[in-house]
């Protein structure tokens, strides 16, 4: 009977396939993007059927077709199309690019979601298409002004500094504190790297993120909410930036090569005072003030004396323009085997300062291996790099005298400026990551990496006397090593009609060790040596170690119910070796929920609603500081006098040892610093996906922040490290994207954000009494933390203009005492008119009051993307608003001392509204050089100026030559573009640079501006 | 959920040795290399001992940095002086003045340290007992912190009066002189049987270099002496210094000084007597040592000028208890116990000078002391004290005790004097850390 029913289901079919036949034939097609490249795997349908089929390499399909069939093209990226499928068609698939990313897939700590399903706060950058325009030495500046709530500030114009990033608001203390990093934590490809050198062992200072090469990162994923970051756990309170690399896509394998110039221009420099101008400035200053018998240097009174009648202009002569060059090749590829990556960058960046410079040589592979069936993904990266920052001995000043000649003047020929020598900058990194991931049965997979980092910093200095012809080298080396071993188990179920469970577990365990070696010597003229020679008597070398484990578990679980309803929440323990044994673990603990509520039938009808979520979160995430050691109480071997040798305690014969711990007071109860963060964001996609808008609300109130606090002297000790300052960031995010087309040929993209914060001191220990920090000899300024005010706000004197009669100084009625200046100065007509907010009639630390916040209150950026044609124009620009700081470049600069003729370059005081008789409305006091006390300090809230600026960071113009007019060469993509970077800025503010700022505030530029640089490239694809 | 395969479980179960491998013990870094962590540290008797050192060079710090010991005594009480920046204030009582040396000398800080250091010490000994130290070596370290700590608050409310308690039990607490020198005499009379008369080398030879430089039980009975002395306890006193002193040959007494040299802390001279030397006006020197008194051998007179220069015997030690003050504190005590027959025969033989420093002060005093009454031997015994122990520093705290500084200070009025004045200012940062007040003479 089975026979019989097999033979005549063999017979119907070989009597009806030819009939089927006869009406659809096999047809082949192609798939191509709006430029006309191919699309390779893309998913062609037929709609009602079970036909299919996907592109090959050459993006090309074959499909059994019928004359009215539904043709259903999709792909990864793509907006989906239908098209009815007639005999005649040529058949060739055009895909428009999907501008909307909701379907995206987005990088989270250990693993990925589709964007539809994230409920916490996170922004992604495709770094592909800033990469191609852009050059910059680190992948930070070229994230400036995109995403809310992240404020990047490149706070020197040297080529190799290091940025700022502060996400959603400062949470750290500077000024020499434990807990001083307010950075996040870098996390490539689900490794945390090494992305900074704790004080105690850096050599350099180099940025140690520049030698990522930014070419090679495809994407970088901004965690910001606690939810997204807490699996993070006790490293995530300033936020968590992922990075993922580039890797190879299936189809042809993709080589690439890019090579741009950039001409870096000097900008607007320093005014000065040169030639005769300088001299009447120095006679002037002497006329006015030098007491009897102090004479002018020869050189300004002496026509006869060779360096009277010089003019030089130092800055002209050090500042020049100069070339960055970058080159960055890779080919890429992938296939049922596996993929892989090559990619090789180098990168020269000539400063525009003399002897100046950064260059990168960067080098990554990555291959991945499909073993057993796909069930057995076997993933590598070996990444090597090493950055060069040499530079002159010394520091960077161009602030020489103009009467001094220039190397160039035959009387001083053969002369440098900066010393002979060289300071050379050296940075390696290694970076090996190996993982596996076993896909156990469906659903379940379990993941191991095990990761090495090593990165050397090197610094070899020689330096030579002109005048005495020593030679001093040093030479230092600092290393750091890193080894991650982590497990994962990753199971994600669906089940029921759209329910959807994704379940991670997991373990990490990294060691960090840190060693830094320093030795130097000097050498007289005949052992002149760029070497390092061993003396034989006293030490002169140093070394130290540090090293600190971690030990993590963690968990997270996300469920969602047809993508409309979204739960998560998650756990991570982390426990330290800084901490004692009884603080050593921090729970970590976090939550969130989601709504798609486009999905509710109520606005089934909003058509132009494409995508609506409501999210919140809420959480504790943590920070952790740099000394390894701190909580466990360290012996304190003595100290070091300054040739580094170590000073003996000797008393009756014997050597003595004060049994005093490193750093101050021991403090057993030092424990994880927690930021509690909550979070309630909504993301909009409308009109088609047209229109973006994403708005998140936060508040991250960190707890126990590290300070050192006075203690009694009762104790021992001045300081104790304590977790002692609460810090409050509430903040408001904005992001709106648009996409219009015009036509076929014109689109025009935008993208606006920005984000408001607000920064302020909540709670101190000891009722919240200020923490006051001032130097020992009670004369220099320190830092107060007070409660209800800003972290780093300016604790200023304030200004109430200058004296100009001598009744104007205040006199104390009952005592008859004059009011005392700063530094018990004797006050006289001309000095600056502090006032005495305590009535105490002397003017001293007591008097100071909350005179700005360098802390922004507003930061974003604005994007915008014209396309038409081959042609493309792109703008980026960035602003900070409501930031004050404090113009010290220029009170640098007008601060003179006894000595000063001669010694530096002046500014042209007829610029400046300096006082000099009584009556004058200056708004400097007297310039006094032989005043008790310089009437020009740091902390006269006189000087604290606005500091917001909005600048045009780079605008590029592309030309992507058509497909057309490569038919006869190799090349399947061709791109020039021009960009020009730090094209303008507009700014309030009276120095420099408003970007160029220390985090705290005070003006960083140091003579050091910020290039305008004008970048050609050439993008090949083969 | 599909079904799992046995060997899939296997595989499983063999992975989770992997995922809990890591432990606790992961933890503990072993490998601080260049670091020594507390705990650890004390594991010779060497170490216990350089910490045993360690506490001395606290208290030498407290008393040489600016010339300390001879501000807080003689060069306030304006006997000798010293060509530094401060003395003129110090000597005009202009404490607190605003420069930075006198500042300094305002801070009690170094004093505390002595004190946490000796404490650090008590409580890392307890553990070495019978273990890493002999009993010598335990109950000479034991004796050394209990005496430097008993002697660091001696110094502080003899200079401050009223201090806070940097005791574990009630520390920060504002104890009165009273009960500050009722600790100071108990911690004092806890070392005293501790402490040998000569202390032992290495080699375990008496050594009596060792000796002069380390608390020993001359010096202790001393210390306690004069705490029993403060606190007016005359008869317990000379009790106590009767049992250790009558009968004894001068070979089991020693002096006890700190011993000078180098500190890794660059503010603190390590020869304080080295070119600035200690000057008293001739006026002075005449009005105290009148002619034909041996003692003004002590100076160098030169034939012209209005100063003479104190001579200092040992440049490297700096006086602490010398056994000269051995029959001056006899003579006190037996004074204030009542006995002034045998005080008056301590005094005479103290003024005689019969020690071994000096060692052409045969004659001594031009006064004959077996004439004094009851009335005028404070007075002679005041003077007695100010002549023998000149340059020592313990000037203006026998002015206090024998409650003459009005006498000698006269711009200071009774009423000064019991707001406070006698005592020196609080620095700026001891009230603020210490949540205390300025002394009520200060504070105007």
């Amino acid at each position: 009977m089975k026979a019989i029913v097999k033979g005549i289901y063999f017979l119907f079919w070989m009597m009806t396939i030819p009939v089927l036949l006869m009406a659809q034939g096999v047809k082949s097609g192609k798939v191509v993007d709006q430029q006309g490249n191919a699309i390779v795997g893309a998913t062609i349908k037929v709609k009602g059927t079970t036909r299919s089929a996907k592109t090959d390499d050459a993006g090309v399909f074959t499909l059994m077709l019928q004359q009215g069939d539904v043709i259903v093209t999709s792909s990864v990226g793509f907006k989906a199309t239908e098209r009815v499928y007639a005999a005649t068609d040529r058949l060739l698939i055009e895909l428009e690019e999907n501008q909307s990313r909701i379907d995206d897939v987005v990088v989270v700590g250990y693993g990925s979601q589709t964007r539809k399903e994230l409920t916490g706060a996170v922004s992604t950058l495709k770094m592909e298409e800033i990469t191609e325009n852009q050059v910059a030495e680190s992948f930070e500046s070229m994230m400036q002004g995109r995403v809310a709530g992240v404020n990047i500030q490149l706070n020197s114009g040297e080529p190799g500094a290091t940025p700022n990033v502060i996400i959603r608001g400062l949470a750290a203390v500077s000024r020499d504190d434990g807990s001083a990093i307010s950075e996040p934590l870098y996390v490539v490809d689900g490794v945390p790297i090494i992305s900074r050198t704790s004080d105690e062992f850096a050599v350099t200072s180099t940025n140690v993120l520049a030698d990522l090469n930014p070419s090679d990162i495809e994407e970088v994923t901004v965690l910001k909410d606690a939810y997204a970051a807490a699996i993070y756990g006790s490293r995530a309170a300033n936020g968590v930036i992922l990075i993922t690399t580039k890797k190879g896509k299936r189809g042809k394998p993709q080589i690439n090569i890019n090579s741009r110039t950039g001409i870096n221009f000097v900008p607007r420099l320093l005014d000065v005072a040169g030639g005769q101008k300088e001299r009447e400035q120095v006679a002037r200053l002497y006329e006015l003030y030098a007491p009897y018998g102090v004479a002018m240097p020869s050189m300004y009174t002496d026509v006869t004396n060779p360096f009277y009648n010089n003019s030089s202009d130092w800055q002209d002569y050090l500042y020049n323009t100069a070339v960055t060059q970058d080159y960055n090749a890779s080919v890429r590829g992938a296939g049922d085997f596996g993929q892989y990556s090559v990619s090789l960058g180098y990168l020269d960046s000539e400063g525009i300062l003399f002897n100046t410079g950064f260059k990168r040589y960067s080098t990554m592979t990555n291959t991945t291996f499909n073993a057993l069936n796909n069930a057995l993904v076997i993933n590598n990266t070996l990444a090597l790099s090493r950055t060069d920052q040499t530079r002159n001995p010394g520091n960077l000043s161009t602030n020489f005298s103009s009467l001094m000649p220039l190397p160039t003047n035959p009387m001083v020929a053969g002369t440098e400026v900066y010393g002979l020598g060289k300071n050379a900058n050296v940075n390696d990194r290694i970076r090996f990551s190996s993982d596996v991931s076993w896909k156990i049965v469906n659903d379940l997979m379990y993941k191991v990496s095990l990761s090495l980092e090593y990165t050397r910093a090197m610094r070899d200095a020689f330096s030579q006397s002109r005048r005495t012809l020593w030679g001093t080298n040093e030479s230092g080396v600092g290393e750091n090593r890193n080894l991650l071993f982590q497990n994962t188990l990753n199971y994600t179920p669906r089940f029921g009609d759209g329910h959807s469970l994704s379940i991670l577990v997991g373990q990490s365990a990294e060691k960090m060790e840190s060693k830094v070696t320093n030795v130097s010597s000097v050498a007289s003229a005949p052992l002149l040596s760029t070497s390092v020679k061993w003396p034989g008597e006293n030490d002169i070398g140093t070394s130290n170690y540090g090293a600190n484990t971690l030990l993590s578990y963690f968990s997270r679980v996300d469920y969602s119910f047809q993508q409309k309803y979204l739960l998560g929440a998650s756990i991570r323990t982390d426990g330290s070796s800084k901490f004692g044994q009884a603080n050593r673990w921090g729970l970590f603990p976090s939550v969130s929920a989601g709504w798609n509520f486009n999905k509710e039938s109520l606005f089934a009808d909003w058509e132009w609603l494409n995508n609506g979520k409501i999210r919140g979160s809420y959480g504790l995430s943590g920070t952790t500081w740099d000394e390894n050691y701190l909580a466990l109480g360290l012996m304190d071997g003595g100290s070091l006098d300054r040739y580094q040798s170590l000073l003996e305690i000797t008393y009756g014969g014997i050597g003595g040892f004060t049994p005093t711990w490193y750093n101050g007071f021991k403090n057993e109860d030092l424990t994880w610093v927690k930021s509690q963060m909550g979070n309630i964001g909504l993301d909009l996609s409308l009109f088609n996906n047209k229109v973006e808008v994403v708005v998140d609300v936060y508040e991250k109130l960190t707890k126990g922040l590290l300070l050192t606090t006075a203690l009694p002297t009762t104790s021992g000790y001045n300081e104790v490290y304590r977790n002692a300052a609460d810090v409050l960031n509430r903040g408001v995010e904005f992001t709106l994207n648009t996409n219009l087309k015009s036509t076929r040929d014109f689109s025009w993209n935008m993208g606006l954000n920005f984000a408001y914060n607000k920064n302020r001191v909540v709670a101190l220990p000891d009722g919240n009494a200020d923490i006051i920090k001032i130097s020992t000899s009670g004369q220099d300024f320190g830092s107060i933390v007070r409660s209800g005010a800003p972290l780093n706000g300016f604790f200023f004197y304030e200004s109430q203009g200058i004296y100009q009669s001598e009744h104007e100084i205040p006199v104390d009625a009952k005592t008859g005492r004059r009011l005392v200046g700063l530094q018990n100065k004797k006050l006289a007509v001309g000095d600056r008119n502090f006032k005495d907010q305590n009535d105490d009639f002397i003017i001293d630390v007591d008097d100071r009051v909350l005179a700005g916040d360098p802390n922004p209150k507003w930061t974003g950026g604005w994007t915008n993307d014209f396309y038409y044609k081959g042609f493309s124009v792109n703008l980026v620009s960035t602003f900070v608003i409501g930031r004050d700081i404090v113009n010290t470049e220029l009170l640098d600069r007008l601060r003179f001392g006894k000595d000063f003729a001669g010694t530096s370059s002046m500014p042209d005081f007829d610029r400046y509204s300096i006082w000099e008789k009584s009556g004058d409305q200056a708004r400097y006091p007297t310039l006094n050089p032989w005043n008790d006390a310089s009437q020009i300090v740091n902390y006269d809230s006189e000087y604290v100026e606005d500091g917001s600026y909005f600048k045009i960071k780079s605008a590029t113009l592309a030309y992507t030559v058509p497909k057309l007019l490569l038919k006869r060469i190799p090349f399947d993509r061709v791109r020039v573009y021009c960009t020009v970077d730090n094209l303008v800025t507009f700014q309030n503010y009276s120095g420099p640079d408003a970007e160029l700022v220390t985090p705290d505030g005070f003006d960083n530029s140091g003579g050091y501006p910020m290039r305008r640089m004008v970048l050609f490239g050439l993008s090949l694809g083969l | 959920m599909n079904k799992i395969k046995p060997i899939t479980w296997c595989a499983l179960v063999a992975l989770l040795p992997f995922i809990f491998s890591s432990c606790e013990d992961y933890l503990t870094i072993d490998e601080v290399e260049n670091r020594t962590i507390a705990t650890d540290y004390y594991d010779s008797p060497q170490k216990l001992e350089q910490a045993v050192v360690g506490v001395y060079v606290d208290m030498r710090r407290a008393l040489l940095h600016n010339h300390a010991w001879l501000m807080y005594g003689e060069g306030r009480a304006g006997d000798l002086t010293l060509e530094v920046d401060m003395m003129d204030d110090v000597a005009a009582q202009r404490l607190t003045n605003g420069t930075l040396p006198l500042r300094q000398l305002t801070d009690w800080g170094y004093f505390y340290d002595a004190i946490q250091d000796a404490n650090h010490l008590l409580e890392k000994l307890g553990p070495a007992k019978g273990g890493l130290l002999s009993s010598y070596q335990y109950n000479l370290y034991r004796g050394e912190a209990l005496a430097l700590k008993s002697m660091a608050y001696f110094y502080l409310t003899r200079i401050w009066g009223a201090v806070p308690s940097a005791e574990a039990a009630d520390r920060g607490t504002l104890l009165t002189q009273q009960e500050v020198l009722t600790r100071c005499v108990q911690w004092a009379a806890e070392a005293k049987p501790l402490l040998p008369r000569l202390l032992l080398n290495d080699d375990g030879i008496v050594s009596t270099a060792l000796t002069e430089v380390r608390f020993n039980k001359t010096a202790v009975s001393l210390l306690l002496a004069h705490e029993q002395l403060w606190l007016g306890k005359g008869q317990e006193a000379y009790d106590g210094l009767t049992a250790v002193f009558e009968g004894q040959g001068t070979d089991s007494l020693s002096n006890f000084g700190l011993s000078l040299g180098k500190d890794s802390d660059p503010d603190i001279t390590q020869q304080p007597y080295n070119g600035n030397p200690i000057h008293i006006t001739k006026e002075k020197l005449e009005a105290i040592y009148p002619v034909g008194d041996t003692r003004r051998s002590m100076f160098t007179i030169p034939a012209t000028g209005t100063t003479a220069s104190l001579i200092i015997a040992k440049q490297d030690l700096l006086m602490i208890y010398s056994t000269k003050e051995i029959n001056l504190l006899m003579a006190e005590a037996a004074w204030r116990a009542g006995q002034l027959e045998a005080a008056k025969s301590y005094l005479t033989t103290a003024a005689a000078g019969a020690t071994e420093n000096y060692a052409l002060l045969t004659a001594g005093a031009t006064e004959n002391y077996a004439l004094l009454t009851a009335g005028t031997f404070a007075d002679a015994l005041l003077r007695e004290r100010q002549r023998i122990l000149m340059g020592s520093g313990q000037r203006f705290f026998d002015l206090i005790r024998f409650d003459k500084v009005g006498q000698f200070l006269p711009s200071y009025t009774e009423g000064d004097l019991a707001q406070g004045a006698a005592y020196w200012p609080l620095s700026a940062q001891s009230i603020q850390t210490n949540g205390l007040a300025q002394n009520e003479y200060w504070s105007n």
